[in-house]
């Protein structure tokens, strides 16, 4: 299990568990849609911590965005406690 | 319950028969063809439709269904290309004779150029329902990479290893809009659009890889390129081909890939023909043309569900529901594609589909922007 830290939010995530799923899980209103990485709405900035990418992000993602560790929630399994932040999140 | 397991095992059956078929040559490929036609098509027909969605607790089973179609396409394209070439290739001839007594090597010197030409409609046929069918689902998982792995070597045998990428990244983002390359729009027939899509996604699916590629700092021209690693994988597939079954090999296999992929093109040119989505609104059911025809749904995956589908991409097909209020299409799939193939019928009927959809489907921006198409 990991702690992830989410804007003002606390929750935990399963081994192999995506970081959607597990907010999701928490009750949390993370936005998504395709849940294939191909849509990036599932986007966050990753702050601190380390990722497992499901599928390239580099498909949605533009060099801006990698360069400032924005990931998709969908396809990002957790390796470690993670510090996370997404802009569209109430 | 047994049952909505097994009946996903549909093409099995079909797949079993045709090899048969191919085994048995002269008329047995044509009345074999004739029969999975008819049975599909009636059988859509008669039987009706299955709006079932029972919930499934041992889904691993379908996911080893699916990966099963490529070793079972593996074996048909084997004993296709065995069909027409001029030798006994790798004694397989003489090999079952000596285990089952039925000299194939006789029923293929009996069969005539025309008989294997119906063969190659039959077996392209069939590498569209074990190879195109299961790889759209296959590629879908892209979480999962046996899956894609294994969805894009399906896709190879029709030369086609890029839609994994368009279809996903591509159309599923695109769909109903104008620029979208498999949506087709009103007006346009068939024959084109299998020109006109294969072209644009190809283009598309460029695009995407490349965008890809450059945000990775990774060479264009190099193993890195999924495209060209897929252009690889079916050129493999000709090698041996060619090796199995020398030019007459070669010539089946390119021509089973291409119906193939033929078909793909018309498949998608009924899901989505004429429909239209404005800017920023999200795919709904109502993007795609469904249908709920059992022979359609249990021979394919449940792709027949494409309004669901569509919705929410990302959901395997046995969680797919029927939904029974969206926009239906003619007929079961293989009926469908017939109808296709005929554009003056296909537009008469198209046309009261389209008014309705139009009146009852579509939003108010897509009236603006259908009236702004006028
Ligand atoms: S929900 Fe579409 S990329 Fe994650």
């Amino acid at each position: 299990m990991f702690k992830i830290e989410l804007n003002q939010y606390q929750f935990m995530a399963h081994k192999g568990e995506t970081i959607l799923h597990a907010a999701l899980s928490a009750g949390i209103d993370f936005a998504h849609s395709c849940q294939a990485g191909a849509c990036a709405t599932c986007q966050c900035q990753l702050k601190a911590g380390e990722v497992r990418e499901l599928t390239d992000f580099a498909f949605v993602l533009d060099d801006e965005q990698l360069a400032e560790g924005i990931i998709l929630g969908c396809q990002s399994i957790p390796k470690s406690n993670l510090s996370l932040f997404k802009s569209d999140l109430k | 319950m047994l049952f909505h397991y097994l009946k996903f095992s549909l093409f099995y059956l079909l797949s079993v028969l045709t090899i048969i078929a191919l085994l048995a040559g002269e008329d047995w490929i044509a009345l074999s063809y004739l029969a999975v036609s008819v049975f599909i098509i009636a059988g859509d027909a008669w039987f009706g439709e299955d709006t079932s969605a029972p919930v499934y607790k041992h889904p691993h089973i379908f996911t080893a269904q699916l990966f099963a179609a490529l070793p079972l396409l593996c074996v048909l394209m084997f004993v296709g290309t065995w069909s027409v070439s001029a030798t006994d290739t790798l004694g397989f001839g003489h090999w079952f004779y000596t285990l089952s007594g039925w000299d194939i090597n006789q029923n293929k010197a009996a069969t005539s150029d025309w008989q294997h030409g119906i063969a190659v409609f039959y077996v392209g046929l069939m590498v569209s329902m074990i190879g195109t069918v299961t790889a759209h689902e296959l590629v879908h998982r892209t979480w999962y990479r046996p899956s894609v792995f294994i969805g894009r070597w399906l896709l190879a045998f029709s030369f086609d290893s890029s839609f994994s990428i368009e279809h996903v990244y591509g159309h599923h983002n695109y769909v109903a809009h104008s620029h979208d390359p498999a949506t087709a729009p009103r007006g346009r027939n068939v024959y084109q659009h299998i020109v006109l899509s294969t072209l644009a996604g190809n283009k598309s699916a460029w695009r995407i890889e490349g965008q890809r590629l450059k945000r990775r700092q990774q060479p264009i021209w190099s193993w890195h390129n999924q495209i060209l690693r897929g252009v690889a994988m079916s050129l493999s597939l000709l090698g041996l081909s060619f090796w199995l079954g020398g030019v007459a090999g070669l010539l089946f296999f390119i021509g089973c890939g291409l119906w193939a992929k033929a078909l793909l093109e018309i498949v998608n040119y009924m899901e989505h023909y004429g429909l239209v989505r404005a800017e920023g609104e999200p795919v709904l059911p109502r993007h795609s043309w469904n249908t709920n025809k059992k022979m359609s749904s249990w021979a394919m995956f449940n792709l027949s569900r494409h309004s669901h589908h569509h919705a929410q991409g990302h959901i395997p097909f046995h969680q797919l529901q029927a939904m029974p209020h969206a926009p239906v299409m003619p007929t079961g799939y293989l009926g469908t594609i017939c109808l296709t193939l005929l554009p003056p019928l296909w537009f008469k009927i198209m046309a009261k589909k389209l008014h309705d959809w139009d009146n009852n489907f579509a939003s108010e921006s897509e009236r603006r922007l259908l009236q702004r198409l006028k």
